[in-house]
């Protein structure tokens, strides 16, 4: 794939420990415990240049804090900013949400290889999300949906255990309005005034049966919906080289140096996070 | 001590069910050295020795071998007091284990003189807190250290950022001192662990001597005996009104 | 090109060498351990001789390791206040560096921590600026500690040639042997002269007797795939393991790292600093910990130098030097669980 990113790979190339300084102009409150940050780099050549590929991700700085790793969740076609959900789980996290708008971060990036988008093209596309997994996600979604003749049917199967624990809800209905683009909806109980599927995703998978021919599925969410929803793709004929997914481990340099997201020879900075089930049957199990 | 005698022992432990595991020593990779054994069946007592290259205080595997049945743990004086100090702190069941006395021959290295006024000292330990490349194995090889998360890995608060030199490896080293307050057997394993040689044993001995003299107390002596800055009298002696 | 200098003239020229370099080399500190340090920083007089610097293989030694990947290292800092150039990231020294006293083992974890920090889509700056214009100058071991292995993990005479100079203590003299043209400007000094045969042949036996330290009884398994999964030799030595960081931290080819920011008066420091895969905390998330436990951190570690490495860089992780056989407090020695280790069909 040729390399599209010139300026921050550049700057990131010089040294890729030195972060970008950006703005937060954005806060939105996905969830109680959820909030995705847009941020403008300060620079505005980089405002204009700073580009990346659905499923990057980048390291964002709180000065004085620290730094955490997170997807961008938002997509290259809509340049000018980033976006990145943000789950309240430990000392950084909670101090990027008590930022407030205008509040300055640091962003290094975009790190890790990328959703092999291109060579999808022409096929039908199955996204599968849980939770905060759905970031990632929205990135290739809305990428797709930006470049909508270049894929066939788009299918979104999007849950959460509660209705309050779904994001992104203001981009539903773009969702489902795109063309060929169907979004379906589930929560793991009833609530009142739920007017779509109750049950866990990979159950719901199983409902909607889609079917394995020309389809890519790709999935992200919480550990045991993955287990299951790995189970039941491939019970619906989805074979390995079909279903790709983002893995999570513990980061801190993002180029492969400081050695913790080693996983056997790959490490997941650098030649991931996404994979394709295929390689990760082929890794120790110890992610 | 006869070595006959510690294999009969531990043969009889392991051959009545009394203990699952017995923690002693072998033979290390060289003649200079041994190494931690854990014998859980009587007929391999003949691997256990008693020789001057026996050092460590087994008594740092008593709680994770006691979470798999009984535990005997040959130990010399000052580490069947980590043994009695971890059963007076609840980290070890009386019942689970037992302690198979060896005498302490060991061939203690001379302590290094401490300066007599606070400036020199302070001085002193500066330096040697230089060298410390924050491993932790002093931490690791204490029985006293038996704290799930050690407040040196907390992130929320950070008490000392992760650098090498002297300023947070001093909080690192005084807070740990502090914290054996009590729980101390002068066992010296900080010390003979420490890969850049930092006299680490001193800084717990201090606060041992002052404990002593504060509280009449001396640490793991009495599994009967509440641990000494677990309980409070309205009659404790106010520190600050010691001369430390 | 080779060259000899009499152990007269030794201090001689290292002395020279330092007007043009900052010298590094293994000094014998108080208690007579040598460990690696600033030979300038020592009080004039005290330098070598071959004496006081430590050229033999007598002792441990830190690996000098410090001098490329300091255990604490500054990335930037950040200041609030300055609102046109909040971030500064700090330069490297200007005059260059020499290494001296290094072993072959300590040439090829060199070599190794140039794989990790220079390779890849993203070479290390902060490494890459020390790296570049370094001057290694070693010497050749007269004889193995009980605690090394070299031999069974590569062939450290090829390791050698990593080096630019290369010092063999042949009793009479020292034969000096450059490798690079750097090496060669370091021998045009008068205190230097061409070698006798006889020297030569002095020199060409050192460099066997390297050669020939046996090897150990894993080395012939030490094909890409021969740690198994599940081989319970990880329970077995993990039992014993105290899970302090001696093993990694002392590694000369160990390189991992910790990213912590810290307010260093008024200011914000962004530091690196050591860190070690033999504690939970190295990938523990919110979500979950997939290596909560000791043995599979002890496999981690193995795995890496003797698995993961060879299949990334092609090289193994492991230079044999036996730092960590000889310093661990549980006496924990690899080389026992590596010939325990059976090997995948």
């Amino acid at each position: 794939m040729s390399s599209a990113q010139p300026a921050t790979i550049e700057q990131m190339k010089q040294n890729p420990y030195k972060p970008l300084l950006a703005t937060i102009e954005e806060i939105v409150e996905e969830t109680w415990d959820t909030k995705t940050f847009r941020a403008v780099f300060q620079d505005e050549e980089m405002r204009e240049k700073f580009t990346y590929k659905p499923g990057q991700f980048q390291e964002v700085s709180v000065f004085g804090v620290g730094e955490a790793t997170f997807c961008l969740a938002s997509t290259p076609t809509r340049p000018g900013s980033i976006e990145f959900s943000v789950r309240k789980v430990g000392s950084l996290t909670d101090a990027l949400h008590e930022m407030s708008e205008g509040a300055v971060v640091g962003i290094r990036g975009p790190f890790g290889n990328w959703f092999p988008y291109q060579e999808w093209k022409g096929k039908d596309l199955l996204f599968i999300g849980g939770g905060i997994g759905m970031a990632p996600l929205r990135s290739l979604l809305n990428f797709c949906l930006d470049n909508r003749d270049d894929y066939g049917r788009v299918d979104v199967i999007y849950g959460a255990r509660s209705s309050d624990l779904l994001c992104y809800k203001t981009e539903f209905d773009a969702w489902r309005n795109s063309k060929n683009t169907n979004l379906f909806l589930t929560i793991d109980k009833e609530e009142e005034g739920w007017q779509h599927n109750v049950g866990f995703v990979p159950a719901y998978l199983n409902d909607l049966a889609p079917k394995p021919d020309n389809t890519i599925a790709i999935t992200c969410g919480p550990p045991i919906m993955i287990k299951f929803v790995l189970q039941n793709l491939a019970t619906l004929g989805f074979t390995d080289e079909q279903i790709y997914t983002t893995l999570e481990m513990k980061m801190k340099c993002g180029v492969g140096k400081c050695g913790r997201c080693n996983i056997g020879h790959l490490f997941v900075c650098v030649d991931g996070p996404v994979f394709s089930y295929a390689q990760i049957r082929g890794l120790p199990p110890e992610f | 001590m006869d070595i006959q005698e510690i294999r009969n022992k531990a043969k009889r432990l392991l051959e009545s069910g009394e203990v699952k595991v017995v923690v002693g020593y072998e033979r290390g990779s060289t003649e200079s050295k041994s190494t931690p054994a854990f014998i859980e069946s009587p007929d391999d007592v003949d691997r256990l020795i008693w020789d001057a290259t026996c050092v460590n205080n087994l008594a740092a595997y008593a709680i994770q071998e006691a979470k798999n049945g009984g535990v005997a743990i040959i130990a010399r004086d000052c580490d069947a007091r980590s043994i009695v100090m971890l059963v007076q702190e609840h980290q070890l069941d009386k019942d689970a284990v037992r302690v198979i006395e060896v005498p302490d021959e060991t061939q203690w290295a001379d302590d290094p003189a401490l300066p007599e006024s606070l400036e020199e000292r302070r001085a002193f330990w500066a330096k040697e807190f230089e060298k410390c490349t924050r491993c932790y194995a002093c931490r690791q090889a204490c029985p006293g250290c038996f704290c799930n998360t050690c407040f040196i890995d907390r992130i929320v608060p950070r008490w000392a950022a992760k650098r090498a030199g002297a300023s947070d490896a001093w909080m690192f080293h005084v807070t740990r001192a502090m914290h054996q307050a009590g729980r101390c057997g002068d066992c010296r394993e900080c010390s003979r662990v420490c890969p850049v040689g930092i006299p680490v044993h001193l800084l717990a001995r201090e606060i041992e001597t002052f404990v002593g003299e504060l509280f009449d107390y001396k640490a793991g002596m009495d599994m009967d005996a509440d641990p000494v800055l677990g309980t409070f009298t309205p009659e404790d002696p106010d520190p600050n009104e010691h001369g430390g | 090109m080779d060259k000899i200098v009499t152990k007269d003239n030794m201090a001689a020229w290292l002395r020279s060498l330092r007007e043009k370099y900052e010298m590094i080399g293994p000094v014998k500190r108080p208690d007579g351990a040598p460990e690696f340090r600033d030979i300038d920083m020592m009080p004039p007089g005290i330098i070598p001789g071959g004496i006081e610097v430590a050229l033999d293989n007598a002792a441990w030694l830190m690996p000098p390791k410090d001098y490329l990947l300091p255990p604490t290292e500054t990335l930037f800092t950040y200041d609030e206040k300055d609102q046109a150039e909040p971030l500064k990231v700090p330069l490297a020294g200007d005059k260059p560096r020499l290494l001296l006293g290094l072993r072959a083992c300590d040439a090829r974890a060199i070599r190794v921590l140039d794989h990790v920090y220079l390779d890849g889509a993203f070479a290390d700056p902060y490494y890459a600026a020390r790296r570049k214009g370094m001057v290694m100058v070693g010497n050749v071991c007269d004889e193995a500690r009980w605690s090394c292995f070299c031999t069974s993990v590569g062939e450290p005479v090829e390791w050698l040639k990593d080096l630019d100079a290369v010092i063999t203590d042949i009793g009479a003299g020292f034969v000096v042997t450059a490798n690079t043209p750097v090496g060669e400007s370091l021998l045009d000094s008068s205190y230097l002269s061409d070698p006798s045969d006889q020297q030569m042949n002095l020199k060409v036996a050192a460099w066997d007797k390297l050669a020939a330290i046996p090897k150990r009884p894993f080395a012939d398994k030490l094909a890409k795939d021969f740690l198994a999964w599940d081989d319970p030799i990880w329970e077995k030595y993990a039992r014993k393991c105290l899970g302090c960081g001696i093993c990694s931290y002392l590694c000369p080819s160990c390189s991992c790292f910790d990213i912590q920011d810290e307010r260093v008066a008024g200011q914000i420091e962004r530091f690196r600093c050591r860190d070690t895969c033999q504690t939970c905390y190295f990938t523990l998330m919110p979500s979950h910990n997939p290596r909560p436990e000791k043995k599979m951190r002890m496999r981690q570690r193995l795995s890496h130098k003797f698995k993961y490495q060879p299949e990334q860089f092609d090289i193994i992780g492991c230079t044999g030097c036996g730092r960590c056989v000889e310093l661990c407090p549980v006496n924990l020695d690899i080389r026992q669980a590596l010939a325990e280790v059976t090997p995948n069909e």
